[in-house]
């Protein structure tokens, strides 16, 4: 090899003609005809113009979606801008720049004080949820290009007993409180990494991400929103504000006459319907229940905390310097025939294995308290959970429930009063 | 509006035509995919197997270039690849966009055709409400506590579960990353630095034990000869050239090798000569580094590596410090950058305890230079000291001087020496000018230091503190004096040797000259001392041996025939000696 | 449970009113909390050439098929060399264009003589998959004047780079969008 190098050298100082000591090996010639000296070009990145246009884009889309849920109550106006917003979002911007990815950048930027968030991501983050707060979740229903995808091809809504519905609502939960760990630890961002469209969005993907957004292109045929429902980590954020919403989508513009034509129309499972008492012997088992769960609350949040600090150290793996100092440290307890690129690469930096260590285990600990976190976290809503299927909930009428309903219109047309209500405008528009 | 959508809509052309546009869209979308996966593997699988293919039949080609028919080959293969890939790409783009559009297609046609069909109200039988929704908090609960079951039981699983593979890597690492007090403490339990006393019965630096290129082993041979292989136990090559000395722990050999591009450390077995191992260290790729240039005569690797016995670093010129374990595997790198030396930086390096010290004098101005030492194991920065001198060539010696321990340091214009726990500066002596290259000895708590050409200081180390040069410096003997060799001592006498041969003797006493002989042949190594012999080690690798005493007495000559500029090493019953091209080791047959 | 009647309807409304005005004045509070680090400009991603070690990966990481990192040329640090060791494969064959003695594996490099013994060296985008051999040539024996930057035209600035991600060394960083090159000669 050292042969081979110094032949190559000499070939090298042959060939050329270096005339004075050389800065570079071989310094740039003087040419004698009229060549000149290109210089490379740089295209310039999307200016920040567009940016600013992304955000207005986003803000008149919660706006129009709100009104066109909440006061014009038109399915086929919902679905036409969220095919807008498919394009404009998902196909014209690639899929890049929204507001699910943005909670990683939120993340990083509340834990890590060297880490600037460019602005518009921050709007992006905020904007939705401020809409939520006051209109419910129009975002998921409108401006959404993941929600739009799974929307536009449901085509055949297979219900998805309650059963299931809430143990798979942990897993958004589980994605969510991951994501913010990795970003807020600057690991990864996963929700990024793991977006379930923007293969499409692209047209093109590594083959695993392919198969993943064909299956959840599939899955979203027969199941309602599989992503938004059970897996986005967005949309369990906007669930809980939609619970708070000062405004809601009403199934009915009047007063519900219990007709039960809704119950089906929704695929996402977000229609309540209307409860009874209790009988007497039901209520005595459910104080027993009740007060069961609540002592059992603290036994959960302690068992998945310690759960989650057991899953510390595999967690931690997902930082490049963690990786790195367990390469490193197999590196050196192992001869390796040939060194990885990253220990090539750790050599040429001049850092210690120590310092590097250092950091590694400076990140474990982080992880260890995080993943603990996180561990509890998830014991609590576990608990509340089961809490919360304890407790007798009143209602009178058929109601889009306010976390789960995604503000898509689908009920408007199931509801006599609705079409009665739409009849009544119509024939009071002057000119029709 | 649907509702009133009846079952003879099924039969009208506009269901029956968005029916057909739903089937063939899906068919077509089908087949679109398994061709894009198809390519895919295909490019996962053949692509490889290609490139192997053209790798092979290139190499071949340089083999026999007047193959023609072969070259033709690899032109057509080449070019059959390239055409694939491009083809394939721009399938894939194609393909995709396609697989969208029939993807909407067919989700659109099928929504069409869902228009024509008749919206049945299924609705379940009410029932019991009460019961209804009792029963349905009842199977959420269940259904919910099952999954947290299952769920808590895979993420324990998940988070204990180690495969086969990584166990093994596993248990080093835990500890490496888990806690780092208790991993170094282990390390340096069973690979804990080597005592001074250790170090002292081995030549593990630039010169031997404390530098003073004295040997103590015995059986040394006093007679060779390369051409006839008298003596010669073995000779090895040396793949990478360079002016440092070997340094010897036990059976291991170890010494350096650089050229602008690579440098290496090599490990040779004391016994055979075989090389065990080389390591190498790597090069940073930054503009400066690749931009030194280092005089022919200096060399990449002109700095002698020290040794623990269980670890060997080594410096080069570009300020690249490397660590290795006995065994060759690395341990660290640390890149002090590339140190601003008027002839290429060759200060070797020296060790105590658990600390390696370099002197890093660079610069021109005396503001850059420092003492540092750094942690055997990590190459962390235990200390840092600033020295208050230019660059220099000369080495840091650790030696026994006035009941402790000290890093005795020479560098224009003074002899320092530090505390090597702290690196804290002891006392200092302004007496030198110049370009200093000659390592300063201490024999008997007197240090000898040369001044290049002009003058040879002797000063006295005992009770020595802070600027001692108007009451410490016990003699300066102006002479003809070396401007590379370092002086070695037997206690009485002191002798240097200039690069022209020119061996001078002075009286340690008093510093007056005992004798002055010239050898008449040109010297870079230094000399040494074994027992009562003086062994003199000339340029042409000629090794001039003389009796010490009060006038010079040749004791004999001996021939190795090779270029020598690396200074003589020796071990038990042996000697060592790097040669331009090779390393001799030279000793008794048993 | 439930033990509502008309009575506290009216304390039930103040109570949710009051939990909605909470959680606007907690979405507040983290808005501007995270708008006060929002002020630095827009970033985008860059590699740094002197971290790169021309490992491959650009070439196979990116979302993108065709990888968004190209070769760059710094033709002012380039030596025009006749015998480049960025365009040929170690020991070529002869020093001519022909496909064999090629390293680049798309042939993106375009070699033209300009006068004797100097050649230009070109890169053809379109072609140049990013896989940095060229790069790992002309650095090791070279002036190291060619080197892998992200193609703005191309990115599509993800949120994470997913050649950051696999990136060995971590030389990609997010750069500021006005500044969005990292030219090796201009460093």
């Amino acid at each position: 090899m050292s042969g081979l190098r110094r032949l190559l050298f000499v070939l090298l100082w042959m060939t050329v003609s270096a005339s004075a000591v050389s800065v570079q090996r071989f310094p740039p010639p003087e040419f004698e005809n009229e060549y000149i000296i290109p210089t490379p070009v740089t295209p310039p990145p999307r200016s920040m113009t567009m940016e600013i246009v992304d955000t207005a884009v986003l803000a008149a889309a919660l706006a129009l979606g709100s009104w066109l849920a909440l006061k014009k109550r038109s399915r086929k106006g919902i679905v036409l801008l969220s095919a807008a917003c498919l394009a404009y979002f998902g196909f014209w911007r690639k899929g890049c720049i929204c507001p699910i990815g943005a909670i990683g950048n939120v993340s990083l930027a509340l834990f890590d004080a060297d880490y600037a968030i460019p602005w518009t991501v921050t709007a992006f983050f905020f904007l939705p949820m401020i809409f939520t707060l006051f209109f419910g979740r129009s975002f998921c229903g409108s401006a959404c290009p993941l929600g739009a995808v799974q929307d536009l091809v449901l085509l055949r809504p297979v219900r998805i007993p309650e059963w299931m519905e809430a143990p798979l609502r942990l897993l958004a939960w589980l994605y969510l409180s991951l994501a913010v760990l990795f970003a807020a630890t600057a690991s990864a961002f996963v929700i990024c990494r793991y977006d379930p469209f923007v293969a499409f969005f692209r047209f093109s993907a590594n083959p695993a991400l392919w198969v993943m957004s064909f299956a959840m292109l599939v899955i979203s045929i027969l199941v309602g929103r599989p992503y938004c429902r059970f897996l986005c980590p967005y949309g369990v954020i906007l669930r809980q504000i939609g619970r708070f919403s000062k405004f809601r989508v009403t199934i009915t513009p009047d007063e519900c006459i219990r007709c039960r034509l809704c119950e089906n129309s929704c695929p996402f499972g977000a229609i309540d319907r209307p409860t009874v008492e209790w009988p007497r012997t039901e209520y005595a088992r459910g104080r027993r229940r009740l007060l069961l769960f609540f002592g059992l609350l603290p036994v959960l949040i302690a068992g998945a905390a310690a759960l989650g600090y057991a899953a510390g150290p595999k967690l931690a793996m997902t930082h490049p310097d963690v990786r790195l100092a367990k390469l490193v440290a197999l590196e050196q307890s192992q001869a390796m025939k040939e060194p990885p690129d990253e220990i090539k690469a750790f050599r040429t930096t001049g850092q210690t294995a120590e310092a590097l260590y250092r950091e590694a285990d400076r990140k474990q600990r982080q992880f260890a308290v995080g993943s603990t976190l996180v561990g509890g976290w998830m014991g609590l809503l576990a608990g509340v959970t089961l809490i919360q299927n304890s407790i007798f909930w009143r209602r009178s009428d058929y109601e889009a429930r306010r976390s789960g309903c995604v503000a898509c219109g689908r009920c408007f047309n199931a509801c006599p009063p609705h079409r009665q209500w739409l009849k009544n405008k119509q024939d009071k528009t002057p000119g029709k | 509006m649907h509702t009133e959508q009846t079952n003879e809509r099924y039969g009208s052309a506009g269901y029956q035509s968005a029916v057909g546009v739903a089937i063939v869209a899906a068919v077509f979308g089908v087949l679109v995919a398994i061709l894009l996966a198809v390519q895919v593997y295909h490019a996962k699988t053949t692509d490889p197997a290609r490139a192997i293919q053209l790798e092979t039949m290139k190499e071949k080609t340089k083999a026999n270039p007047a193959d023609t028919t072969l070259a033709q080959a690899i032109l057509e293969l080449d070019a059959q690849i390239r055409r694939d890939q491009l083809a394939r790409l721009y399938f894939l783009r194609r393909g995709t966009i396609l697989l969208v559009v029939t993807l909407v297609l067919c989700i659109g046609s099928v929504l069409w055709a869902e228009k024509y069909r008749s919206k049945q109200l299924s609705l379940e039988p009410l029932g019991d409400i009460k019961v209804r929704q009792i029963q349905q908090a009842r199977r959420i609960r269940t259904a919910f506590t099952i999954t947290l079951v299952m769920g808590g039981m895979a993420a324990l699983f998940w988070a204990f579960y180690t495969p086969d593979s990584e166990r093994a890597a596993a248990q080093d690492v835990e500890v490496a990353d888990s806690d780092i007090e208790s991993d170094t403490d282990r390390r340096m339990s069973d690979a804990g630095p080597a005592t001074m006393d250790d170090m002292m019965a081995q030549w593990p630096t630039f010169r031997g034990p404390g530098g003073l290129g004295v040997c103590r082993f015995e059986n040394i041979p006093q007679e060779w000869d390369a051409a006839a292989g008298k003596n010669i136990l073995w000779k090895s090559p040396v793949p990478l050239g360079g002016n440092n000395s070997p340094i010897v722990w036990g059976d291991r050999v170890f010494l350096t090798g650089a050229t602008k591009d690579r440098q290496q450390v090599f490990c040779f077995d004391a016994q055979t000569g075989r090389m065990l191992w080389a390591g190498d260290v790597s090069i940073p790729r930054t503009p400066q580094r690749q931009e030194l240039d280092i005089m022919e005569d200096t060399g990449y690797a002109a700095n002698t590596a020290v040794t623990d016995g269980r670890r060997v670093c080594a410096i080069f010129a570009g300020g690249d410090v490397g660590c290795f374990t006995a065994d060759g595997k690395p341990l660290w790198e640390k890149h002090l950058g590339i140190p601003e030396s008027a002839y290429g930086y060759a200060a070797s390096l020296a060790a105590f305890e658990n600390l390696v010290i370099i002197q890093w004098d660079v610069g021109y101005e005396g503001d850059q230079s420092k003492l540092i030492a750094l942690d055997w194991q990590t190459g962390q920065t235990a200390w840092e000291t600033k020295r208050p001198v230019p660059n220099s060539w000369a080495s840091p010696t650790v030696a026994r001087v006035d009941g402790q321990w000290r890093i005795l340091t020479a560098g224009s214009p003074f002899v320092i020496a530090y505390d090597p726990k702290t690196g804290a500066e002891q006392f200092r002596v302004h007496c030198i000018e110049g370009d200093i290259a000659a390592t300063p000895i201490a024999v008997n708590d007197r240090i000898f230091v040369i001044e290049p050409y002009n003058k040879l200081v002797a000063v006295n180390a005992k009770n020595a503190q802070g600027d001692v040069t108007a009451t410490h410096i016990l003699w300066q003997a102006e002479a003809s004096m070396p401007d590379i060799c370092s002086p070695v001592s037997n206690g009485r006498f002191v002798w240097t040797l200039t690069s022209e041969g020119g061996l001078s003797c002075f009286d340690t006493a008093d510093g007056s000259p005992v004798y002055t002989h010239d050898l008449g042949i040109p010297f870079q190594a230094s000399p040494a001392l074994v027992g009562e012999v003086l062994y003199l080690l000339g340029e042409n690798g000629t090794m001039i041996l003389a009796q010490t005493g009060t006038g010079f007495t040749e004791i004999g000559r001996n021939e190795l025939g090779e270029t020598c500029h690396a200074s003589p090493v020796f071990g038990s019953g042996r000697i060592y000696i790097r040669t331009v091209e090779h390393l001799f080791c030279i000793g008794l047959p048993d | 449970m439930s033990n509502e009647t008309p009575d506290n309807l009216p304390r039930r409304l103040f109570l949710r009113e009051g939990l909605w005005a909470a959680a606007l004045a907690a979405l507040g509070v983290a808005a501007a909390a995270v708008l006060a680090k929002s002020r630095k400009p827009k970033k985008v991603w860059q590699i740094h050439p002197l971290k790169c070690i021309g490992c491959g990966r650009c070439a196979t990481h990116c979302v993108l098929s065709d990888s968004a990192v190209k070769c760059v040329h710094a033709y002012a640090m380039c030596g025009y060399c006749d015998l480049c060791t960025g365009y040929f494969i170690p020991e070529p064959k002869d020093l001519t264009t022909a496909a064999e003695n090629q390293l680049c594996p798309t042939g993106a490099i375009r070699r033209t003589f300009i006068e004797d013994p100097y050649f230009e060296y070109t890169i053809d985008e379109a072609l140049c998959n990013g896989c940095g051999k060229c790069i790992k040539g002309c650095s090791a024996f070279g002036n190291g004047s060619l080197f892998l930057q992200v193609r703005h035209d191309r990115c599509v600035n993800c949120n994470e780079c997913a050649i950051a991600a696999a990136c060995p060394s971590q030389a990609f960083r997010r750069v500021p969008a006005d500044k969005p090159y990292l030219l090796k000669d201009q460093l």
